[in-house]
């Protein structure tokens, strides 16, 4: 309870933050959802060639991944605004700062910034899903679980790619192409790739546990496959949170004397 | 007059080579497109050998194309919008030169290097994922690949003009960006799209930088060529000619200012 509220706390600040420099937070907020509507025009042209369904997917599935992923996305950089820059915190000394505050150190480290184009993300996920999708309590549930756990994987992933920092020095460059691969992928028919490849969509660009089930599962509801892709998902987090406290061994401080008002 | 601007243009693409390897890790991520959209067409093409007279071989390459003058072109309305904002731009006004064929120049010269990268990159993975082109002219192709690089350039010169007037001139570049990938059919080839939309498009500014310079490209015929080049010409001209009225327009508002 006391972490939820460490959360919306930074949340509240950054937002009143944001909001002092009204006219550039509506105008990257509302860019950001222009930015994704120009693409509903890409999948109307995609399927007036394809007809009505591209491997198993309808446009209204197609809809469904362009509603959970800017929704899921748009929470991991709201919430956990710090979780795209934890290269930057580690190689230029900045976690000293996280360290020596009296909260967990991952919770505290993510959550203490914001982006505010998330925003727009987010609203543009919600608003697309009630245009396309049909209003079910089923169907909302869903929704609102796998962009939550859209959002855990997502923090979790950029948990893992950046702690390569620890290790091998910046890796900042690799983790932000990692992380962008995986939002690529995330956006398209998961029924389109075939073979090996999706070893790797499993594992290390982990798009089928985090939208090709959840659309499965939206289409025909199965609980037991519900359970295992969850699991996948507290794996992965897991397995960043884990890579990212083992890195910490190897941590050297920065030496910076800093003041977080 | 034109040896100032072609020298400001080498020494920008001298200055660019160096970074030629660090592009090629960058372009992991063009890579990744690729292999989404031959996934994809693969898919949408089904047993059809031919959409609008394309092939699936031609669509995977036309992509390549696309992506190698989106992802090549440099944002040169960032500089142009730091030195609006800080004021610099003032110590540029007694310079020998015009600022913005400068700047212009400056961004032809630096988008090569990243551009023969990305083409190189695309021919590859177009080549091992969907074979060869039935015919391929490099010379036409180069010429219009440049000219859609141009005329993207050109319309962030006019982006970075309007740094005058607006505080963040972004959101006019996103705007742009989201035209070229729809309206320009820089994923999907104009030839695609459903007929009404298909008119509005053909000719559009936003087509010269993506469709012509990827159809003349995968699709070679002198017609197209000509089309292409003209078309690209034209709107070059033009938007250069907006840039320069709202140019001396802003400049005669910041020496108001006082700089």
């Amino acid at each position: 309870m006391k972490l939820i509220r460490l959360v919306c706390d930074y949340f509240r600040i950054n937002l009143a933050a944001a909001m002092e420099y009204r006219a550039a937070f509506l105008s990257q907020a509302i860019g950001m959802a222009v930015n994704n509507s120009a693409f509903i025009l890409f999948w109307i042209i995609m399927y007036h060639q394809a007809g009505p369904s591209i491997e198993g997917y309808s446009f209204r599935d197609v809809m469904f991944l362009w509603s959970l992923a800017p929704l899921g996305f748009g929470i991991s950089i709201v919430f956990f605004g710090n979780s795209v820059s934890i290269s930057k915190l580690i190689y230029s000394g900045e976690l000293d700062v996280y360290m020596l505050q009296p909260k967990p150190l991952v919770l505290n480290m993510l959550a203490s910034k914001m982006y505010v184009p998330g925003l727009g993300d987010m609203a543009y996920g919600v608003i697309l899903f009630l245009a396309t999708q049909p209003l079910t309590l089923t169907r909302i549930g869903l929704f609102v679980l796998f962009s939550l756990a859209m959002a855990a994987v997502l923090i979790g992933l950029r948990l893992f790619y950046h702690s390569f920092t620890f290790f091998f020095g910046n890796a900042e460059e690799f983790a932000s192409m990692a992380a962008e691969s995986v939002l690529s992928l995330i956006l398209y028919p998961g029924t389109i790739f075939k073979g090996p490849v999706l070893w790797l969509f499993r594992t290390l660009f982990p798009a089928v546990w985090i939208a090709y089930i959840p659309v499965r599962l939206i289409q025909s509801f199965d609980l037991a496959l519900l359970f295992i892709t969850l699991g996948a998902d507290i794996l992965i987090v897991t397995a960043g949170v884990m890579l990212f406290y083992s890195g910490l061994k190897h941590y050297e401080s920065g030496n910076r004397i800093g003041a977080r008002m | 007059m034109i040896r100032k601007y072609s020298t400001i243009f080498s020494f920008s693409l001298k200055n660019q080579m160096v970074y030629v390897p660090a592009f090629m890790f960058r372009n992991v991520f063009f890579i990744l497109v690729l292999f989404v959209f031959s996934n994809l067409w693969r898919v949408v093409y089904g047993a059809r050998d031919t959409i609008a007279g394309l092939t699936l071989t031609q669509a995977l390459w036309y992509l390549a194309f696309t992506e190698t003058v989106e992802l090549g072109k440099v944002r040169i309305f960032d500089e142009i919008q730091t030195e609006v904002k800080e004021g610099t731009l003032a110590y540029t006004l007694n310079r020998p030169y015009s600022y913005l064929l400068f700047m212009y120049a400056k961004g032809l010269g630096s988008s090569v290097p990243q551009m023969l990268s990305l083409a190189l990159i695309g021919s590859l993975f177009s080549f091992v994922f969907a074979g060869p082109l039935p015919y391929f002219n490099p010379a036409a192709a180069a010429v219009v690949l440049m000219g859609g690089v141009g005329c993207t350039l050109a319309w962030m010169l006019l982006i970075g003009v309007l740094s005058f007037w607006f505080e963040e001139v972004t959101p006019f570049y996103w705007l742009l960006q989201k035209l070229i990938f729809i309206i320009g059919g820089m994923f999907i080839p104009i030839d695609f799209f459903p007929p009404w939309l298909e008119s509005l498009a053909r000719y559009s500014p936003f087509a010269f930088s993506a469709y012509w310079p990827a159809i003349v490209s995968v699709d070679y015929s002198s017609m197209r060529f000509l089309t292409a080049a003209a078309g690209q010409g034209f709107y070059i001209l033009l938007l250069l000619s907006i840039s320069a009225l709202l140019y001396r327009r802003g400049i005669r508002q910041l020496s108001v200012q006082g700089g």
